[in-house]
């Protein structure tokens, strides 16, 4: 060995678990009546990627246990052997033990042989004939038999380099038509290989590519723009042919790297599928555990989102369909009391709507108790009396420490639960809401920005600054008349149908020298933060656009004001300001529910 | 002496190379290995709540750099803004920050024998932040432990230790 092969192990890794990630959704979603040929193929070669990489490797735990697997999968894809609901259950806890094995791999720890033998055995036990299989068995490249020589020079590639075909013109090859299938297995490998030439080559058409590199990416194509405005503004001085001629070429430049931006951007984009793939496993899981029956259906997957929010999606997420699994969905005999089908559905649900995505969670359970919330509440010393509309009611479980569950079990209810869930959510911009009809289901839906690397923001100015305000954040923006503005002692309020907004100014909150005008002379703009809304009083407002948002802690510090920085079309920089924060400073402005009109 | 609690690049007898700057009436030397780029000051964005020695920050090329004035923070010389005031920018600990002087004006060479302790009082720096002083050309020069001085709690360019609440919904 005088190659080092540590250095493709990430690479290996990286692929196996993506493999092993198919390999579970593939077994999910397979018909056991009648297996899609492509499904089972899909299956097999996942498997089959596995075993040939962890060979060339030596990682022989991996080996081992994925060959055994393997021969149970070509005997399923030539019809040799059904698939059941025990099979795919047992092959689907043998994926997550080789996923185990391959973190244990990875992060270097001991490999339990006891349990892989006993994986081996099990597999071999659901496998009759797996001892004798002799011919059926293609060896892999590691103990052909000559006869098949042919069959695995195509087999050798293990799947890094497999050309599609690969696969299915094996099958056809090694396959020995097993006595009780013979009028049912010719039909589908005609099938397979019919279908291979239009098939994508889905793995050559994705390249790795290091996160950091595209975030690189990001922010040189941010530099572009700006050099790209300044360009404009200078060319406004020049007069003449020059200037037209200049102008030309400035639109076009402006157009390319708007072209250029959008699609660096979508590169950061992945398909929320990769969050929502998971579930299948995880209320298959779950209604075993529980004995409830529940179908699960998933809408817009291919609904795009930033990769940095993907995997702060997966958390919240799951405890929401925990959630909906554990308290939603009732178990069948109440379902059929309630005069309900016997299946439960939860409905997960993406799209793209008005620069937004909303994720929704849905269940068709008995939705929440809107007594025993109140309850646990006033015990919780959250409210007071139980004097609030519905969505108010709904609102007290994202409270710290409430949870409602009877009983602690293992799948929800410590307790611990949708306070950080919305914390989550907010993490990344977001923002979460929740719906429920007593007998009928709950729902809940999560609003996220596109992205988190550009804003679409409102640029207001104070004096000689500009400041920048989140677009999400903002009702509207008005002049109000003097008889809109109330006071109370040194706070004032805006008055506006119906509803006091305390107005919070924008040159004390950041001791700005500037004199703060009266609100009737300024601009106000009603903002509405996750805790509570409020009226920012600035000079005037210089316009909505798009912003890459900077930070600021990267060569300076955290400034509790703002979220970040921006760099403007003129090269300068502009702070984005933290609603959240000057919420919390509004909070000491009256509460506005307290006045008497 | 120089304290030994900060960092001290200069402890062989090579010879060092210095940026020499000016504050006020007195001329400063820094290690010109930290030295990013020399640039004009240009207007900043002011920060909130920032001590008065923090003019702002700035975008260099797309990364928003803080600027200090020296002059303020140790009250030497005129804070004044012209087109020869000068901001040093200063790679330290991975991070870009601006320091705004009178004038840049020569880059020296300087044997580790030579340098002399720096004076316990009479320097506007805190001895702290001081490797020691030399002599070129009958001048005396101060040369600054730029590093230390940067990454200083007074300056108070970095997050300091205690934490702070402001991130909690």
């Amino acid at each position: 060995m005088s190659v080092d092969m540590s250095q493709f192990h990430s690479v290996f890794f990286e692929e196996s678990q993506e493999h092993l990630r198919d390999m579970e959704s593939l077994l999910l979603g397979l018909n056991i009546e009648d297996p899609d040929p492509e499904h089972l193929n899909g299956i097999f070669r996942a498997a089959h990627s596995i075993k040939g990489g962890s060979g060339i490797f030596g990682f022989d735990a991996l080996t081992g246990l994925t060959h055994v697997m393997e021969n149970m999968l070509d005997k399923a894809r030539s019809k040799a052997l059904h698939l059941d609901k025990t099979t795919v259950d047992l092959l689907l806890s043998t994926t997550d033990h080789l996923t185990e094995i391959l973190n244990a791999y990875q992060t270097g720890s001991d490999i339990d042989w006891g349990a892989i033998e006993l994986g081996i055995g099990k597999l071999e036990a659901a496998n009759p004939g797996a001892q004798t299989i002799g011919e059926d068995d293609q060896g892999f490249g590691f103990f052909e038999p000559l006869e098949s020589v042919l069959a695995a020079d195509e087999e050798d590639s293990f799947g890094f380099f497999e050309p599609l075909e690969d696969a299915e013109k094996a099958t056809t090859t090694t396959i020995e038509v097993p006595p009780e299938g013979i009028d049912t297995t010719p039909l589908p490998k005609i099938k397979a290989a019919a279908k291979v030439q239009p098939l994508p080559p889905a793995e050559a058409s994705t390249i790795r590519v290091d996160t950091n590199k595209i975030d690189g990416l990001v922010n040189l194509v941010g530099e572009l723009v700006i050099t790209q405005s300044i360009l404009r503004l200078a060319n406004q001085q020049a007069h003449g042919a020059l200037a037209e001629t200049l102008e030309n070429a400035i639109n076009e430049l402006a157009r390319n790297t708007r072209d250029i931006q959008d699609s660096v951007l979508s590169m950061r984009m992945l398909p929320i599928s990769f969050v929502f793939n998971r579930f299948p496993r995880v209320i298959r899981d779950l209604s075993t555990k529980l004995n409830k029956h529940i179908d699960l259906e998933i809408q817009g997957g291919d609904t795009e989102i930033d990769k940095g929010m993907i995997e702060k999606l997966v958390d919240p997420l799951t405890h929401l369909v925990r959630n909906s699994v554990d308290h939603g969905i009732e178990s069948p005999d109440a379902r059929i009391t309630a005069k309900k089908p016997e299946r439960g559905l939860i409905r997960l649900c993406a799209e793209q709507r008005s620069g937004n995505v909303y994720i929704h969670i849905e269940d068709d359970g008995k939705g929440m108790d809107r007594e025993k919330i109140i309850s646990k509440a006033i015990k919780a010393g959250l409210i007071e009396d139980d004097n609030l509309v519905d969505s108010d009611v709904w609102k007290l479980i994202f409270a710290p420490g409430f949870s409602t569950a009877d009983a602690v079990t293992d799948v929800s209810g410590r307790g611990v639960g949708m306070d950080v869930v919305k914390r989550n959510i907010e993490d990344i911009k977001g923002t979460i809401d929740i719906q429920s009809t007593p007998g009928q289901g709950s729902k809940t839906t999560i609003r996220l920005p596109l992205t988190l690397a550009i804003l679409d923001s409102m640029c207001v100015t104070v004096g000689d600054q500009t400041f920048v305000i989140p677009l999400l954040n903002i009702v509207e923006t008005m002049q109000p008349s003097a008889d809109q503005i109330k006071t109370i002692g040194n706070d004032r309020l805006l008055s506006i149908r119906g509803d006091y907004w305390p107005i919070v100014d924008l040159h004390s909150e950041l001791g700005l020298q500037n004199m703060v005008p009266a609100p009737e002379a300024a601009i106000l703009v009603l903002i509405e933060s996750s805790q509570r809304r409020f009226a920012l009083l600035v000079d005037a407002l210089a316009g909505q656009q798009q912003v890459v948002i900077k930070s600021l802690e990267q060569h300076y510090r955290r400034i509790e004001q703002f979220a970040g920085a921006t760099i403007m079309g003129d090269g300068s920089v502009a702070m984005i300001l933290d609603i959240e924060t000057l919420a919390t400073k509004a909070a000491n402005v009256e509460s506005p529910e307290e006045v008497d009109d | 002496m120089t304290d030994n609690n900060t960092p001290n690049p200069i402890n062989n007898d090579q010879q060092l190379e210095f940026l020499t700057f000016v504050i006020g009436a007195e001329t400063y030397a820094l290690d010109i290995m930290t030295v990013k780029e020399i640039r004009g000051y240009d207007p900043v964005t002011k920060v909130a709540n920032a001590p008065t020695f923090i003019k702002g920050v700035l975008n260099l090329r797309g990364d928003i750099v803080p600027v200090v004035d020296l002059r303020i923070k140790f009250n030497v010389g005129e804070p004044t803004y012209n087109e020869f005031t000068i901001v040093i920018m200063l790679n330290i600990a991975d991070r870009i920050v601006g320091i705004v002087v009178d004038e840049v004006s020569d880059v020296i060479k300087v044997h580790q024998q030579n340098i002399k302790p720096p004076p316990e009082f009479g320097v506007a720096f805190d001895s702290r932040f001081l490797h020691g002083l030399v002599t070129i050309d009958d001048d005396m020069v101060i040369l600054v432990n730029i590093e230390a001085l940067i990454t200083s709690e007074e300056l108070q360019l970095f997050e300091q230790q205690a934490p702070k609440g402001g991130a909690n919904g």
